[in-house]
């Protein structure tokens, strides 16, 4: 129970990453990117490649690692950029349904060209961060065997000698405390774990305090209120919405790679579920909103590991929808959104 | 009299119609290569998808992306009729068995419409009170659900069943796929069913019902306004197109002889919007037109050779296309093409062997470059709402184009 929690968070916090960049885009231009779960997908093989470049597939390092996550981020950045420039600013006048097809457009491209360009098959991604425990919780043996029988402690003896009912909690291999509980206690956090929620928390901050506190923040709370007066109160619509998009890529990015470590294969596939995921994540907490993004993520990813701990692990990928059918029957504007009136 | 007079000449024309399919199916059945038979096929049924699916997007202006889910509800009804009690049927039935034969597939075909059509209902109901992307949203994931509880069915079902026989159960074949369903689909059903959608979809579009349709498209609230039942006509539209997509289901099932949950996934329902979208919202003609087209270049692109043609024509039509606009600068445009030209061949010579391995996917990054850059110069289609006319030398009628929204 306590273990599918702690998955649930981890998975949850890639599902509010990627979320993030769908609803910065909506925000501003009312518009699914659909591309932009292979947007993550293209982050991961990135990673893949410039570890493999740097050195850091073969020894990792905490600098090489951060060197990835960077070039990484900005390679993604900078084709979330192309895409914006090339394909969505030319139909931004247009109806939404043309840029709606589009979009998807560029998500077949991306994954028909990612399978021509990484090939098709599954790749190994390399261990950039060890998958050593930070924290285990696990049943406690009685005092440390040594110290009651003179001589060799037996193994087996060892393992006959757990207490019920008694449970110890090590972090980073080394006893923390004792605890005696009933129920089943048994939990392994993985550092990958800890990083990918680390990350995620440093990127969402960051993010948040870009919206909330600098100018370029402003003006893009303001396109996403009325993009036509912005234009006329002098913000460069162009350039806000580029900057969009090169964010919300790079975020994307991050979630491919430490999704990438957690799992860890990678192929160019990898991107088409998850996306649609946090795009219903992104509903979920209600779209246009970057709390309601990361709340929905998580919600979304906890979901998700429950239906696969009550052993029904062959319709994970149908909660993702019955979430969203029901929360736009129930709750449109989603967990956070603010109502909008119709205008005729 | 004139009823009278009129119901005997659309009797003529049936049976004239019906008539000419039959002679069409033994003429090509015997001489054309099965292969391109095999093609006609597919743009038959691809046709059905796409102006059902016009009759939902196009015309009344709603937009679903999960076509491919009630394709796979017909699909599977009727498969699973044919395959567990067709030869019960055929053993029992008072007629030949070329005969009875027919009435199986017919009803089975029917059924498969109707539960999907059922099942557009109970779809439409509720999430037709949303609008645009969310409504695509939503279609979407009910498409990816009925997806889902395919693939589970059969587990779920076999609980019914004694311990031992649990395992073996088959009733749409699971994740598997159902394999062995008899090949009744051919050339004149198919073509019969095309000849069904449009004339249907044409004369709906003319009745009160496809009016109110019109209607919800170009203003919802206007449409409320004048009294157009604005939900009834959403949701009528949808259960029309579901069911036809059904019978898509159906007649795709009863050809390649088997049902698999991978045919119905998400890129299916985008392949038909495809279709639609870029053959022009509200364009019949347009849909069957890019439904032939989008099957033939499909074909064309399984081979290298093929592939790099359409990369040619494209490259050169898309000079044509730009010569008028860029008469100012020549040079740059001379540069450009020759740039692409060059770079295309030197593409071709140099990593022959690479693409070669890679044709599959070419392909499909070949079908999303064509659908980007059509959009980015043509976002209402190749025909807009337009019509052709293929009575009048196939010269462009225009009828009253609707003003924009």
């Amino acid at each position: 129970m306590l273990q599918q929690l702690v998955n649930g968070i981890a998975l949850g916090s890639v599902y509010a990453l990627i979320a993030l960049g769908y609803t910065m885009v909506y925000g501003v231009l009312r518009l699914i990117n659909f591309a932009h779960g292979d947007i993550y997908m293209l982050g991961a093989f990135f990673g893949y490649y410039i570890s493999r470049w740097t050195g850091a597939a073969q020894h990792a390092s905490l600098p090489l690692t951060v060197l990835v996550f960077i070039l990484s981020m900005a390679a993604a950045a900078a084709v979330g950029f192309c895409i914006e420039r090339f394909a969505y600013r030319p139909l931004r006048t247009l109806p939404r349904i043309a840029s709606l097809i589009t979009a998807i457009g560029v998500s077949l491209l991306l994954e028909f060209g990612g399978q021509i360009v990484f090939g098709p098959n599954f790749k190994a991604f390399p261990p950039l961060i060890s998958d050593r425990p930070a924290l285990v919780i696990e049943p406690a043996t009685q005092v440390p065997a040594e110290v009651l029988v003179p001589g060799a402690p037996d193994p087996a003896t060892a393992a006959a000698a757990i207490v019920p009912g008694h449970w110890r909690c090590a972090v980073g291999g080394k006893e923390w405390f004792r605890f005696r509980a009933g129920g089943d206690w048994n939990l392994v956090v993985s550092r990958v774990q800890v990083i990918i929620l680390m990350v995620s928390l440093v990127l969402m901050t960051a993010l948040t305090w870009i919206v909330l506190r600098t100018k370029m923040g402003r003006a893009m709370r303001a396109i996403s209120y009325d993009l036509r007066a912005a234009a006329l109160m002098g913000v460069t619509i162009d350039s806000v919405i580029a900057f969009t998009f090169v964010i919300g890529s790079a975020l994307a990015a991050a979630a491919g790679i430490l999704d990438a470590i957690y799992k860890p294969t990678i192929n160019p596939l990898m991107g088409v579920l998850p996306g649609l995921k946090a795009f219903v994540a992104a509903v979920l907490g209600g779209i246009g909103n970057i709390p309601g993004a990361m709340l929905g993520g998580m919600l979304m990813g906890l979901a998700e590991t429950s239906v696969v701990a009550l052993g029904l692990s062959t319709y994970r990928d149908a909660i993702a929808f019955s979430i969203l059918i029901l929360i736009l029957l129930v709750r449109p504007r989603g967990l956070l959104g603010a109502v909008s009136e119709e205008k005729v | 009299m004139s009823a009278p007079a009129g119901m005997v000449r659309r009797a003529g024309v049936a049976v004239a119609v019906v008539g000419l399919l039959a002679l069409l199916e033994i003429v090509l059945r015997h001489a054309i290569n099965p292969y391109i038979y095999d093609i006609l096929i597919r743009i038959g049924i691809t046709i059905v998808l796409a102006v059902s699916l016009n009759l939902i997007n196009g015309f009344t202006g709603q937009f679903s992306l999960g076509h491919a889910g009630f394709m796979a509800i017909g699909g599977y009804a009727s498969g699973a009729l044919t395959y567990h009690l067709g030869p019960r049927w055929i053993a029992t039935l008072p007629f030949p068995e070329p005969v009875s034969q027919i009435v199986l597939f017919v009803s089975a075909l029917l059924l498969g419409a109707v539960l999907a059509g059922a099942a557009g209902l109970i779809v439409g109901v509720p999430s037709l009170r949303l609008k645009g992307d969310y409504l695509a949203i939503a279609t979407l994931g009910f498409g990816e659900i009925i997806r889902v509880m395919v693939i589970n069915l059969d587990r779920m079902v076999s609980v019914t069943r004694p311990v031992a026989e649990r395992d073996s159960y088959v009733l749409i074949g699971g994740a598997k796929g159902l394999s062995g369903v008899p090949q009744y689909s051919n050339f004149f059903w198919v073509f019969l069913a095309v000849v069904g959608v449009v004339l249907m979809v044409r004369n709906l579009v003319r009745s009160a019902l496809g009016r109110a349709c019109i209607a919800v498209r170009e203003d919802e609230i206007a449409a409320a306004a004048m009294g157009v039942d604005t939900t009834r006509t959403k949701v009528l539209a949808f259960v029309i197109g579901s069911a036809w997509a059904g019978l898509a289901g159906g007649l795709h099932g009863h050809f390649i002889q088997g049902l698999y949950p991978n045919d119905f996934t998400f890129l299916q329902s985008i392949d038909v919007v495809v279709v639609v979208v870029l053959g022009g919202n509200g364009s019949l003609t347009g849909s069957v037109v890019t439904a032939a087209l989008l099957r033939i270049v499909e074909n064309v692109l399984r081979t290298l050779p093929g592939a790099a043609t359409v990369f040619y024509l494209f490259i050169v039509g898309g000079a044509a296309l730009s010569w008028s606009k860029s008469k100012a600068r020549r040079g740059a445009f001379f540069l450009k093409f020759a740039v692409y030209l060059i770079g295309l061949t030197l593409m071709l010579v140099f990593m022959h062997d690479w693409l070669q391995s890679r044709i599959a996917f070419l392909r499909g990054a070949l079908y999303a470059f064509i659908l980007i850059v059509l959009m980015l110069n043509r976002p209402q289609g190749l025909l807009g709402r337009h019509e052709l006319d293929f009575g009048g030398l196939l010269r462009r009628l225009r009828r009253t184009p609707p003003a924009a929204a």
